[in-house]
């Protein structure tokens, strides 16, 4: 076990060093192209324009890429320590897309601005319809199938809601708003978009992290766990409200986003050994990782409409979701959980 | 004789409205091994739920000096130790990291282990016979050696009290015999172990005692040679037995149904 704990260790710190080589990268990359000295010196002095470039708009975005990425890997290394299953994301759960349908209400019909504190609390709320319904359905030990099943339901629901703000919008321009929730971007943050969701991002960390005996424990299913003190509503109520607060803030600020939660886990999970507690800080650093290396992708590729990042995410996301269930399709198929 | 490490008096589980487990009391004492037999649906599984705090119980419970009142979740998880049935792991962890999940009654909020945790859990490896196994990830393990890790992870609680459900379901002969081995030994080295037990020739062998379970209430506890004889073997479980000797003493053989 100490060479487990080493080869955390070791993970940890080139996560760190991979963090911030992208955190420089995303501040040189855009329409004005910086070297990295440019950057940095723009970035400490902040004259010229490129200091109005790199501090006001650079980044703004680059920090929200990495709490967001970091918010959503976290969320879905918890949320499958809960349902001890690698496929749990939230995403799959209907969460971002519910978020979104609550916060696209909220703007369309709530006449209040973008940087409200009405419209991440309208994302949490969603969230939490779909996380929290989802996790009451699957129960004590539903399967993975009712889960899915549930997710889906929550996922399509949500977006017949967002169908219908579309349908029902007074004017394009709300349209227009409702799309950006759909497609996920980080384009044109400004640090009060992170000033507003920042908070509700360290109070999900926190829920997510006090479950860690928990996690470890529901390795033995949940009646051993509860055998071992676990207390099992408590740790149900603190993951679905990390996963709603955490989601909720991120889709407010940066629209649907999914499938972090899904890839950012399944890539460490081999280095801390499957641990299921030891698994949450590397996916946070690795969903940074993906969002950040996804956000500098969308300015990279020259396109007259900027790609959004979460229609880059769902494309890298969605095929990798699929490898997954080709892989474990015995698995899936054989086990009664 | 010291006082009793398990006190059940008028135990009582209730599960949607119906009374699964009705009034049953009994006691477990340091260095006994205990078979819980019955037929399906007689309430055991649910009975030892309730003991290990999984379920809800009414009556009165008492560990040891403990009182029901004083015993908080963890507290109790130090002093009983549940093998629930059909040992599962949800993640492909090493063994050796599967059997310290015994020692979290211990640990603190990280879930970091003492030198006396790593002590627990080198021994419990160690009286399973799974040492060897300690760096494997537990999924790649067959059944027998699967059973022995879950047992290993139960005996590195160090709980004074140890139920098991059917811990030797689905094994080899031969797994059998070591499981029944290893918790008997548990017992003889200071603990009160109770197995559910299906097999009455593996009971009368390894246990000292027998509590009798049918429709939710206690229907005998005694030695196996009263608890287990074909007489009540027929009342209890509708089966035609006959007394076997095996040379190393007389054990029931279920024949046929009645």
């Amino acid at each position: 076990m100490k060479a487990t704990g080493g080869r955390t260790i070791g993970l940890l710190a080139a996560l760190t060093v991979l963090l911030a080589a992208l955190a420089i990268i995303s501040l040189m990359v855009g329409p004005a192209a910086l070297s990295p000295r440019a950057a940095l010196a723009a970035l400490f002095n902040g004259e010229g324009p490129a200091g109005l470039i790199v501090r006001d708009i650079r980044l703004p975005r680059t920090l929200l890429a990495l709490t967001i990425g970091a918010t959503l890997g976290l969320s879905g290394a918890a949320l499958q320590g809960l349902l001890r299953n690698p496929l749990a994301e939230p995403a799959l759960f209907g969460a971002p897309q519910s978020a979104a349908a609550a916060a696209s209400l909220v703007i369309a019909f709530g006449l209040v601005p973008a940087t409200s504190i009405a419209v991440p609390v309208a994302g949490i709320a969603g969230a939490l319809v779909s996380v929290g319904g989802l996790v009451a359905i699957a129960g004590r030990r539903a399967g993975l199938t009712v889960t899915l099943l549930a997710g889906l339901a929550f996922a399509a629901f949500a977006g017949a809601l967002t169908a219908l703000i579309l349908n029902l919008a007074p004017n394009p321009f709300i349209a227009l708003e409702v799309v950006f929730w759909l497609l996920g971007s980080l384009e044109d943050r400004s640090i009060d978009h992170l000033v507003i969701a920042l908070p509700f991002f360290i109070a999900s960390w926190v829920l997510l992290a006090l479950p860690l005996r928990a996690y470890r424990a529901l390795t033995l299913g949940e009646d051993a766990a509860a055998s071992l003190g676990v207390n099992l509503a408590r740790t149900r109520l603190l993951v679905v409200a990390g996963v709603a607060v955490g989601v909720g803030a991120a889709v407010a600020v940066a629209g649907s986003i999914g499938f972090i939660g899904l890839v950012a886990p399944h890539l460490v999970r081999r280095t801390v050994q499957s641990d299921p507690a030891r698994v949450l800080l590397p996916s946070a650093l690795v969903g940074a990782a993906l969002l950040t290396a996804a956000d500098i992708a969308v300015r990279a590729v020259p396109a007259a409409n900027e790609l959004k990042v979460g229609v880059v995410t769902a494309l890298v996301g969605v095929p990798f979701f699929l490898a997954m269930i080709f892989r474990e399709r015995r698995t899936l198929e054989g086990s009664p959980a | 004789m010291s006082a009793p490490l398990l006190t059940a008096d008028a135990l009582t589980v209730r599960l949607g409205g119906r009374t699964i487990v009705d009034h049953v009391s009994f006691r477990l004492q340091r260095g006994e091994m205990v078979a819980l037999v019955g037929p399906n649906g007689a309430g055991k599984t649910t009975l030892l739920r309730g003991l290990s705090g999984v379920e809800a119980v009414q009556g009165q419970l008492t560990l040891g000096e403990l009182g029901r009142a004083d015993v908080s979740l963890l507290e109790r998880a130090k002093r009983v130790a549940y093998l629930p049935q059909g040992h599962v792991f949800h993640w492909p962890m090493q063994v050796a990291a599967v059997v310290a999940l015994g020692r979290l009654p211990h640990a603190d909020q990280f879930a970091r282990l003492s030198p006396a945790d790593h002590l627990a859990v080198t021994n419990a490896m160690a009286a399973a016979g799974v040492t060897q196994f300690a760096e494997r990830a537990v999924t790649t393990l067959s059944g027998g050696e699967q059973a022995r890790v879950a047992l290993a992870r139960v005996l590195a609680t160090e709980a004074k009290v140890i139920l098991a459900d059917e811990p030797t379901v689905s094994l080899d002969p031969r797994h059998q015999l070591v499981v029944m081995d290893l918790l008997r030994r548990a017992a003889r080295a200071g603990s009160a172990v109770m197995a559910v037990v299906h097999d009455l020739t593996l009971a009368t062998r390894f246990c000292d005692r027998v509590l009798v379970m049918d429709k939710g209430k206690l229907a005998g506890d005694d030695v196996p040679a009263i608890a287990l004889s074909p007489e009540r073997i027929a009342a209890i479980f509708g089966v035609d037995a006959v007394m076997v000797d095996t040379g190393e003493g007389r054990v029931p053989i279920a024949r046929h149904p009645l």
